[in-house]
C-alpha cells in the first residue's frame, strides 16, 4: 500500500479531499482488502478516542451490503417524485394546464401570429417533389444504401444519411435541384464528390461525403449515378 | 472540500461501494449511540443495521442540510422508538417521556457486556498512545480530533503550511494504528488461550 494512498484515507476521514479523489479512493477501498481494513481500523481508533467504540471486532457492513444489494436508489427516484403529489395536486395541475392552453388559443388573434393556413400556403410554393423520401430511397438504391434519415435544407435542396451495407459505413448525400443558383450549392459543399445527374426528367446535383468511407469508394458510388443517368 | 457530500452524490448515482465506505465510517458510532438509548448491545446492532438500510433506501431524501451522521442518527433513534412502542403495545405502556429520558442518558450503565469493558480498556490505551505522541503531532491531531478544526484552521493556528498539517495528522494516525493493531493481536491471543 502506498504512503500517499494511506494519507489520502486520512484526508477522506477529515473531509479534506476532492470529489475526483473520493471516487478513486472508494474504488480502491472496494478493490483492495488491506486498504479496506485500514479504513475500518482508522475509523475504529477515531471511535475509540471519542469513547464511542463498544466492540473493536464489530462489522455490520457485510449484512447491510447484502440487504441493499438488490435495491437501486435511482429506480425509486422517479416513483418517489410523483408520490410527493397527492391526488388533488395532480388534478389542480391538470386544470391549470387546460386553462393555460385554452387562453393561449383565444389570444392567438390578438397576438397576430401567422396562422396555420398561411404556413400551408408557403409550403405549397416549395418546388421539391412531394415524394422526397421516395426520391431519396430511389437514389439510395443505386448503391444499395438504406436511408436512415433526411431533412429539407432549403426550398431546392435536401440532405440524407444512408447506411451502406457492404462497407458497414454511413454516407451523406446532399441533393440540389436544378433551379438552385450555382453559388448557393457550391457554398454548402466543402468535401466529398459532386456529380450532375438526372432523376427521370429532373436534373439533379448530388454531393456524396462520408466521415468513414474512403474517397475512392465515394467516386465508385458516384459513378453509379452517372451510369444510370 | 466536502468528501462526505461527494460520497453521498456517488451513492445517489447508484454507487453502492461508496455506501459501504460510509457504513465502515459510521457503524461504531451509530451502534454506540443506539446502545446508549436501548442499553441492549445485540438490539443496538440490529437497529443500527436497519437504520443503514433505511437510509440507503431513502438517500434521495437526504438534502445535505445536516451531516450524514446526524441524519442516520435520527433514523436509528426513530427506529429504536418504534421498536420500543411496538414492544410496549404487547407488554406495558411506554410513554414518550420515558423514551426521551432514555435518549438523554449519556453514561454507559453497569449492564456493560464483556466486550464493552474491553472497549473501555482500548480507549485508555488509545489515550495513552496519544499522550506519548511527539508534541507537534499530538497537538495537531488533538486540534483535529477533539477541537474539530479544519486543516486550514490548524495551519493558521500552528503557523505552518497545510501540507505539514496533513502529514502530521497522518503520522499520528499511523502510530495510533500500530497501538490499535497491537491491542487487537494481544486480545486475540488471550481469547485463543
Amino acid at each position: 500500500m502506498s504512503k500517499t494512498l494511506e494519507q489520502k484515507l486520512s484526508l477522506l476521514m477529515d473531509g479534506e479531499i476532492t470529489p475526483f479523489e473520493t471516487k478513486r479512493l472508494v474504488d480502491e477501498i472496494h478493490a483492495n482488502p488491506n486498504f479496506k481494513s485500514l479504513w475500518q481500523r482508522m475509523n475504529k481508533h477515531k471511535a475509540a478516542m471519542h469513547g464511542e467504540l463498544l466492540d473493536h471486532n464489530l462489522d455490520l457492513s457485510p449484512k447491510i451490503m447484502s440487504q441493499i444489494n438488490n435495491f437501486s436508489p435511482k429506480n425509486s427516484k422517479k416513483i418517489k417524485i410523483w408520490s410527493n403529489f397527492d391526488f388533488f395536486s395532480i388534478t389542480y395541475m391538470k386544470v391549470c394546464c387546460y386553462l393555460i392552453g385554452f387562453f393561449f388559443i383565444l389570444s392567438l388573434p390578438l397576438l397576430n401570429l401567422p396562422s396555420l393556413t398561411s404556413n400551408t400556403a408557403s409550403s405549397n410554393q416549395n418546388i421539391l417533389p412531394l415524394n422526397n423520401e421516395a426520391l431519396l430511397v430511389d437514389l439510395g438504391s443505386n448503391f444499395n444504401g438504406s436511408l436512415k434519415d433526411f431533412r429539407i435544407t432549403s426550398s431546392s435542396s435536401m440532405e440524407a444519411n444512408y447506411f451502406v451495407p457492404g462497407d458497414e459505413k454511413s454516407l451523406r448525400l446532399k441533393v440540389f435541384f436544378d433551379n438552385i443558383p450555382e453559388n448557393e450549392w457550391l457554398g454548402t459543399i466543402n468535401k466529398g464528390v459532386t456529380v450532375h445527374t438526372r432523376s427521370g426528367s429532373t436534373p439533379l446535383i448530388l454531393n456524396l461525403s462520408s466521415e468513414t468511407l474512403p474517397n475512392q469508394r465515394l467516386i465508385k458510388i458516384s459513378n453509379t449515378f452517372l451510369e444510370n443517368k | 472540500m466536502n468528501s462526505e457530500k461527494s460520497l453521498i452524490n456517488l451513492v445517489k448515482n447508484g454507487d453502492k461501494k461508496a455506501y459501504e465506505v460510509l457504513v465502515l465510517q459510521y457503524q461504531d458510532r451509530l451502534v454506540y449511540s443506539v446502545y446508549k438509548f436501548l442499553k441492549d448491545y445485540e438490539l443496538a446492532q440490529d437497529i443500527a443495521q436497519e437504520a443503514f438500510v433505511k437510509a440507503f433506501k431513502n438517500i434521495e431524501k437526504f438534502r445535505g442540510d445536516s451531516s450524514f451522521y446526524t441524519w442516520i442518527y435520527r433514523i436509528a433513534i426513530n427506529t429504536a422508538k418504534n421498536f420500543l412502542s411496538s414492544k410496549a403495545r404487547s407488554s406495558e405502556v411506554y410513554d414518550d417521556e420515558i423514551m426521551e429520558l432514555k435518549l438523554s442518558e449519556s453514561a454507559v450503565t453497569t449492564e456493560n457486556p464483556e466486550n464493552i469493558l474491553e472497549a473501555e480498556e482500548l480507549r485508555t490505551k488509545m489515550m495513552e498512545a496519544i499522550q506519548s505522541l511527539p508534541d507537534d503531532i499530538r497537538t495537531t491531531l488533538s486540534l483535529r480530533e477533539f477541537d474539530g478544526l479544519s486543516y486550514e484552521e490548524i495551519a493558521k493556528v500552528q503557523n505552518c503550511p497545510i501540507g505539514t498539517v496533513r502529514s502530521r495528522i497522518h503520522k499520528g494516525r499511523e502510530i495510533l494504528d500500530k497501538t490499535f493493531s497491537k491491542y487487537n493481536m494481544s486480545n486475540l491471543e488471550t481469547n485463543t488461550i
